[in-house]
């Protein structure tokens, strides 16, 4: 037995955003203030009961945790911050989780804000050195990017990724369409999503331009501005806020080696520097965390910065075997009315690219009952996010 | 020694920053060969260049093995929108790929003199040499002769 039991032991019990756009002219200090300022709301608790403070996105995406806590008068006795990239939403949240839990703070708000319009700090990295991350390294890394190359988006290497999967299994481009058709379903139900208004069939789809093939279009996340908060504290002080509670299950963190370049990539599909091999997804640790099994999960979340994320995830968590989720996905299964619900807002293609972020508030109101409108799954009690990176976290209703 | 900036040369992509742990690489390719690391301790060829072996953690010698510059087309894609740098907008539609070498390691690299959509995977590919600037040169691969 571990030390620490994680399962039900914090609870997410306030979310906020602010508006969503694109090429908004605001400065990410006020956009996150919008976005806390409505968590607070939401949990029913003020400002002075936050002490703690996690973020992943810091300039010059977002706000760094000091300049946002100078801005907004907030104390945080504890704070920590990832690196800004994609990829540490769930990352974000279990700090929060651990700090909370060991009494290192009382209520932490999880705060995440993506700018990519020049009144952000970009406007001080004019384009063209293949980005401020990955792109200023000397080869290597998860995304596989190599800049003199031109091979200087995460996008064009999960594409080197998607013509391999599509190459050795058999997949379509129009079964890949089905992923963005089935999220722009679900953004259609979601008031709150940029393309809320813009329905997508799949001839629109394959009809949009290639942008590195075999990725169209609209296989890229949006492109945009806006901020999550998330407020998470333990179960015991959850029990007295405004919202139902929603409990943290289960966490497993980002796993990595060689096998994980490309990163979009799940081990074993033998793309960048992978080793080429069949891949089980056993038993992984965050089901064995939160007591439940893939059967049990009735939505899940997955990190969708580009669409074949969805394969490559469901493939590494086991709901389909290796190949087989590009058919696994099709049929409707994962759009509205779908035995598997995946990224019930409209996710990163179409409700917002937040990085996941929006994702883990899209669970918060599916597993409070009553603030997911049109898109409500029936009964929900499970739900699972879950990157192409390996990280996961399962939110339950506490039972 | 750095080669970051190609514009007193006119050429507007990005360079690679030319350090000790891969002088070897850029070098070689600077004389029209291909050479990659190969550990002395394990003998494991490494790629990409790097001051230790993934294969034992060696940090010690490595040599800078003579490749054939012959290999297979693993996996590419069909650049149609210069999203990253715009500099390359010049050469759209343009191929990146995988080639995985004949002695084992995968570079990253273009495929070259040939219709972008006529290519299959599995194909066999040569090396090519583009001096890109006085300084530098990138291993490209076109359609095996």
């Amino acid at each position: 037995m571990p030390a620490f039991e994680m399962r039900n032991q914090a609870c997410i019990v306030g979310i906020g955003t602010s508006e969503f756009g694109r090429n908004l002219d605001v400065s990410p200090i006020l956009l996150q203030t919008q976005a806390y300022q409505a968590a607070l709301d939401d949990a029913g608790l003020t400002r002075a009961d936050i002490d703690g403070f996690s973020t992943s996105h810091g300039a010059p995406a977002g706000a760094d945790y000091d300049e946002f806590a100078m801005h907004t008068g907030s104390t945080f006795r504890w704070a920590q911050q990832n690196w800004t990239h994609g990829r540490w939403a769930g990352s974000s949240v279990s700090a929060a989780m651990f700090a909370v839990c060991s009494g290192l703070a009382n209520y932490v708000l999880i705060a995440n804000t993506q700018m990519e319009s020049p009144a952000g700090y970009r406007r001080h990295f004019p384009r063209g050195e293949g980005g401020w991350n990955e792109g200023l390294r000397d080869v290597g890394g998860g995304q596989g990017q190599v800049n003199f190359h031109g091979l200087d988006t995460p996008g064009s290497a999960t594409s080197l990724a998607t013509r391999y999967y599509m190459e050795k299994y058999g997949a379509t481009s129009e079964e890949l369409g089905s992923i963005a058709v089935s999220e722009r379903a679900w953004a259609n139900l979601n008031p709150q999503a940029i393309f809320h208004d813009r329905p997508m069939t799949l001839d629109d789809y394959m009809d949009a331009r290639f942008i590195s093939a075999p990725l169209r279009l609209f296989d890229y996340c949006l492109v945009n501005e806006g901020a999550q908060c998330i407020i998470v504290t333990t179960a015991e002080r959850a029990k007295d806020l405004k919202k139902p509670p929603v409990y943290i299950a289960g966490y497993q963190g980002i796993q990595t080696s060689r096998d994980s370049s490309i990163i979009f990539a799940r081990p074993g599909l033998g793309i960048g520097l992978q080793r080429d091999f069949h891949y089980d997804a056993g038993v992984q640790d965050v089901y064995r965390q939160a007591r439940v099994d893939q059967s049990d999960v009735d939505a899940v979340y997955i990190y969708d910065s580009f669409s074949p994320s969805i394969w490559f995830t469901l493939e590494r968590f086991g709901f389909a075997k290796d190949g087989e989720a590009h058919e696994f996905t099709q049929e409707g299964r994962i759009a509205p009315g779908g035995a598997l619900p995946v990224n019930t807002s409209g996710g990163s293609l179409s409700e917002a690219g937040l990085f996941g972020y929006n994702s883990i508030a899209e669970m918060t109101r599916q597993l409070r009952g009553n603030e997911a409108g049109a898109r409500q799954v029936p009964n929900a009690e499970v739900m699972q996010w879950m990157t192409p990176f390996g990280d996961s976290l399962i939110l339950t209703k506490g039972n | 020694m750095t080669t970051h900036e190609g514009s007193t040369t006119g050429y507007s992509k990005q360079l690679p920053i030319i350090h000790p742990a891969n002088a070897g690489y850029w070098a070689a390719l600077k004389n029209h060969e291909l050479r990659l690391q190969r550990c002395s301790a394990c003998s494991t060829l490494r790629y990409p260049a790097s001051p230790v072996c993934y294969q034992c953690m060696s940090t010690g010698e490595a040599t800078w093995e003579l490749l054939s510059g012959k290999g297979t087309l693993t996996s590419w894609i069909v650049v149609e929108r210069a999203t990253g740098n715009p500099a390359w907008s010049e050469d759209i539609p343009h191929v990146v790929a995988y080639v995985d070498l004949d002695e084992g390691p995968r570079l990253t690299t273009n495929i070259v003199e040939t219709d972008p959509y006529t290519l299959t995977a599995g194909m066999r590919v040569e090396v090519v040499f583009d001096d890109v600037t006085p300084e530098v040169t990138l291993a490209k691969f076109r359609p095996a002769s």
